[in-house]
């Protein structure tokens, strides 16, 4: 039993000019010890999807389709029963740092918060607890930096007191939304080399959403890649890399520049990202697809599988694209 | 051989800071952002900069083109210091070395039609341009960084981030500049946007002859762009070199960690390779080492490190490999 189940995940937002339609009928699982990378451009839906699992939808937010956490339904659950399952069972890291730490408290208050209510720790052994996950994070000389403010840290520091703060209730689920895309290249480094650790360590299962291919390759086994809030292609990341079965990953692969290779010209992906308040009919990656069809235009492509265990949503076959 | 287009003299920026709660007596503390950086840039070359935040790479940019004081000498095709010259002087430069801004919507006035923003600066540089004149140029510059002329009239916010920078793009072209300096051009754009204007950046370039000094963190996009690369580290040059030389024999320990940080987009590269991983932070720029400004992080510093401050020398047999370190 996979610890999460989505299963045609919805988000609609109303919004004055109309419905936008964020995520459209995405469904996927992660194991726990597994990690889940989430990939997709700006407005792709990749945190809106990672958000209705936790219910942080904006007000004008609603999400349908099913969540099942260790087989019980969360989603859309009441505030009162969501809170017994955020940071308990559910962690999530934000992009960034500073504007997700609450600036006036120091970070001390705010970690040993979590403990307090989550676990009804007196604040004493909460505090203990807490100076012991900076240590695991590896924040040097904890004892008397937790007393700090989290704007006397630096960057990379702050990230690490999210993810500290994030484990305390030692989380079944970890989802990292981009946690590493605000940092600097050795930061970055250090922190998912961190990240990795931490989750052998737990046996956590961990959501990470990001841009960053790169990343994907080297901290994720599996890997949804998004676009235009529906899934393109789904699979194991080796195979994927490897073989991507999508214009749209074969495209996003050959645009990025590799630092461990020379490659002459990048090739483009034309045009821009659809406009997700008039979302075409058919395969949203159509007007920028060069193996596009009449058919793509009017008839989205259904997520079928192929290879045992990898899925794509494209009406040409694997062989056509070249 | 002719003299190179910018050459760059042991330029400094020192900014002075008061710490909160100093008396008003009390001096102010120096941080020395850019710290005596020598580099020379030839016709059509593009000089890669790179290095963590806060190593002085944006402030070098904006100490060439006059936006931060500073000292030192920038000498424009090997005859005029243009730090030394009267505002009125340096107008005659301002159209010869224009500049591309990081957050392209940021970077445009939302007031300001496409027309009138990329119109500007040929409004300030060429006022005998009649209307009509000003007009076409503008139609033609959009039309070459793909840009649809009948957009003329619209406002900023009704662009995309790519189209945006395409505009900023379009800004800095419109006087015919010979050298545009990029800061971090593509790191708020998407990965299938940012290819569209490495590209356009790429053909620009070849197509005017123009030479690019190209600000960016991704060591990947630095790679594929650049003839040359230079390393900052906290204001100080670590190492130059030509592009292909330094990603595959770099021999300071700050680049060989930068390089081994980037990740690979490749499970199987990506897992065959070793990263350098670097212990802590950049140092504060109000206090930094003493001696070699990397010594803290690096895993091959040595006593000598600490006393002495290493120079900026000649490294192997090719002659344009320049390092800064005891120890390469």
């Amino acid at each position: 039993m996979p610890l999460l189940e989505v299963s045609e995940l919805s988000v609609e937002f109303t919004t004055n000019d109309g419905l936008v339609r964020a995520v459209n009928d995405v469904s996927f699982s992660v194991d726990a010890d597994n990690t889940l990378a989430i990939v997709g451009e700006s407005g792709s839906g990749k945190s809106q999807t990672a958000f209705s699992i936790l219910g942080l939808l904006a007000k004008n937010g609603k999400a349908t389709g099913s969540v099942k956490f260790n087989d019980r339904e969360i989603l859309n659950l009441s505030l009162a029963e969501l809170n017994r399952i955020r940071a308990a069972e559910i962690a999530i890291i934000f992009q960034d740092p500073m504007t997700s730490l609450n600036p006036y408290m120091r970070v001390s208050s705010q970690m040993t918060e979590v403990l307090i209510h989550h676990q009804g720790m007196s604040e004493a052994d909460a505090l203990r607890e807490s100076v012991a996950m900076l240590d695991a994070v590896k924040i040097p000389d904890a004892k008397s930096r937790i007393r700090l403010y989290p704007h006397e840290f630096s960057g990379g520091m702050r990230q690490r007191v999210m993810v500290a703060m994030s484990l305390l209730c030692r989380p079944k689920l970890l989802i990292a939304d981009e946690p590493t895309t605000a940092l600097d290249v050795t930061v970055q480094a250090q922190t998912m080399s961190l990240l990795r650790e931490i989750q052998n360590d737990f046996g956590m299962g961990v959501i990470l959403i990001t841009h960053d291919l790169g990343v994907v390759a080297g901290f994720c086994q599996e890997v949804l890649v998004l676009y235009g809030g529906r899934i393109m292609e789904q699979g194991p990341v080796d195979a994927i890399f490897e073989a991507p079965s999508h214009p749209y990953t074969l495209g996003l692969l050959k645009a990025i520049p590799r630092v461990d290779q020379l490659n002459d010209t990048l090739a483009m992906i034309p045009g821009s990202p659809p406009d997700m308040m008039n979302a075409p009919s058919g395969c949203p990656f159509e007007p920028r697809c060069q193996y596009a069809i009449d058919t793509c235009k009017t008839e989205l492509s259904p997520l079928h599988s192929f290879d045992n265990d990898r899925h794509r949503a494209c009406h040409r076959a694997v062989e056509e694209l070249q | 051989m002719s003299a190179p287009l910018l050459t760059v003299e042991d330029l400094r920026v020192t900014f002075k800071v008061r710490s909160e709660g100093d008396m008003p007596w009390t001096r102010p503390k120096l941080l020395h952002a850019v710290n005596g950086v020598n580099f020379t840039l030839k016709q059509g070359e593009t000089l890669g900069i790179v290095g963590e935040s806060g190593c002085g790479k944006s402030t070098l940019a904006r100490a060439i083109i006059r936006m931060v004081p500073s000292e030192g000498h920038v000498l424009w095709m090997g005859k005029d210091d243009i730090l030394g010259l009267s505002a009125s002087d340096m107008m005659r430069y301002r159209s010869e070395i224009q500049m591309v801004f990081q957050d392209p919507l940021a970077s445009l006035d939302p007031r300001m039609t496409v027309g009138e923003i990329i119109a500007e600066p040929l409004r300030t540089h060429h006022p005998e341009l009649s209307k009509q004149e000003v007009k076409d140029r503008v139609k033609e510059i959009m039309a070459k960084v793909s840009l649809l002329p009948n957009q003329i009239n619209r406002y900023p916010h009704e662009f995309s981030g790519g189209q945006c920078q395409r505009i900023g793009i379009a800004r800095a072209l419109i006087v015919k500049p010979k050298l545009i300096i990029c800061d971090e051009p593509v790191s708020a754009l998407d990965v299938s946007i940012q290819a569209q204007v490495i590209n356009l950046l790429m053909e620009l370039q070849q197509e005017m002859g123009l030479s690019l000094i190209f600000i960016a963190h991704d060591l990947s996009v630095v790679k594929h762009i650049s003839t040359r690369v230079m390393v900052l580290y906290l204001g100080k040059v670590m190492e130059i070199a030509k592009r292909d030389y330094l990603y595959q024999n770099a021999a300071h320990p700050y680049t060989q960690a930068l390089i081994s940080a980037v990740p690979i987009p490749d499970p199987k590269a990506e897992r065959a390779k070793t990263t350098i991983l670097l212990d802590g932070d950049l140092p504060s720029p109000l206090a930094p080492p003493s001696g070699c400004v990397f010594r803290t992080r690096c895993g091959k510093a040595q006593a000598k490190c600490a006393e002495q401050e290493p120079t900026l020398q000649t490294h192997g047999e090719q002659g344009d490999h320049h390092i800064a370190c005891h120890f390469p």
